[in-house]
């Protein structure tokens, strides 16, 4: 098993395990987080601690469902870490994202008619923008939930990364798509 | 259609991940309830739109540099044990010191609590009516703290027999 060699020093075993990784765990980190240098560091973080604990997984859950619980749980403890300047810088972003949007609306609205196919190109991309900035709307558990299941992560294996029960994370699901419908509908 | 929308089984039901009967259930109400289906529809729309949404771009020549200079960092550190061996060996003094002051505070509170001058009082009067005690048997029965008064006057007792 991978994570065997890993425990036994094999570097290449965990090279491996990290081309494997990093898109997803970038990808979870960013979603859960919302700022890269968090995310960054906190994917770093995650493989850092797969490297010192290979030794202890057991092989009883599958290495993916191991590898999400560390990474979410350093993912919430940079949160927790973070909260107290989050909460000055948060409102500040929030301003300026406004800001740039309505920049946006502008300088669509000042350019002369373009052909279709751009419109529908600045549109899709106006809603894609529009639908990561509703994320931060979410909890972070609730993003969690939501990026696993776009990476097609079975509910039961998100319940052991997030530490909750199956239904739970079908409500975390709920709610998430819930409050995402409701901001792209008054959008 | 009237009556509660099963929400959270919709999740399920989105996962593909519900149990056949499960699944007929939900997809009975589906066809009977235009709501529900525009939730689904709705869902699915917003699901299709964070596929296509990616996480800003990152360099991962850069990230992988930095990774491996954290596992650089780790493998030379020592176990934290013996980064502070200073800390370490005052720790163990002051638990030692803090066992040492406990363990009498600690054994008074296990000992039977009653104050000098009681104790001293208490031995008076008893001293003084030994005689008396050791010919009534029913003195025995007395829970000696809280009858000193009929110790006290036990003499009374023997003129009560006597008359």
């Amino acid at each position: 098993m991978l994570c065997q060699r890993v425990a036994g020093g094999e570097e290449a075993a965990f090279d491996l395990l990290v081309t494997r990784y990093q898109k997803r765990a970038w990808r979870l980190a960013w979603n859960v987080l919302r700022d890269a240098e968090e995310a960054r560091d906190a994917s770093q973080e995650a493989f850092v601690r797969l490297y010192r604990a290979a030794g202890q997984f057991g092989g009883r859950a599958k290495f993916s469902t191991w590898f999400y619980r560390v990474l979410v749980n350093v993912c919430l403890e940079h949160r927790r870490k973070h909260r107290w300047w989050r909460h000055i810088f948060t409102s500040a972003a929030a301003d300026a994202s406004a800001a740039s949007d309505d920049d946006e609306g502008s300088s669509v609205e000042r350019h002369p008619s373009p052909a279709v196919d751009v419109l529908a190109m600045i549109g899709r991309e106006q809603t894609l923008t529009r639908v990561q900035a509703a994320m931060d709307r979410l909890s972070p558990q609730q993003r969690a939930a939501l990026t696993l299941q776009l990476d097609d992560v079975p509910t039961a294996e998100i319940a052991e990364a997030l530490r909750c029960s199956e239904a739970t994370v079908r409500v975390h699901l709920h709610r998430a798509l819930t409050t995402l419908r409701k901001i792209a509908e008054n959008a | 259609m009237a009556g509660t929308h099963p929400e959270i089984e919709l999740i399920g039901h989105l996962r593909d991940e519900l149990a056949p009967a499960e699944r007929a259930r939900i997809e009975t109400h589906l066809a009977a309830c235009a709501e529900c289906r525009r939730t689904t529809t709705a869902f699915q729309a917003i699901l299709t739109d964070l596929r296509a949404s990616e996480p800003p771009a990152i360099h991962w020549g850069k990230w992988m540099a930095e990774l491996r200079g954290r596992l650089e960092s780790v493998r030379s550190r020592p176990p934290w044990w013996r980064q502070h061996p200073a800390a370490i060996t005052l720790a163990s003094a002051a638990a030692v010191a803090l066992i040492a002051l406990a363990l009498p505070f600690g054994r008074a509170l296990f000992e039977p609590s009653a104050s000098p001058e009681l104790v001293a009082f208490e031995e008076v009067t008893i001293g003084s009516r030994l005689d008396l005690l050791q010919q009534y048997p029913v003195v025995e029965h007395l829970d000696l703290l809280e009858d000193l008064d009929v110790i006290s006057h036990l003499e009374r007792l023997e003129r009560g027999r006597e008359s």
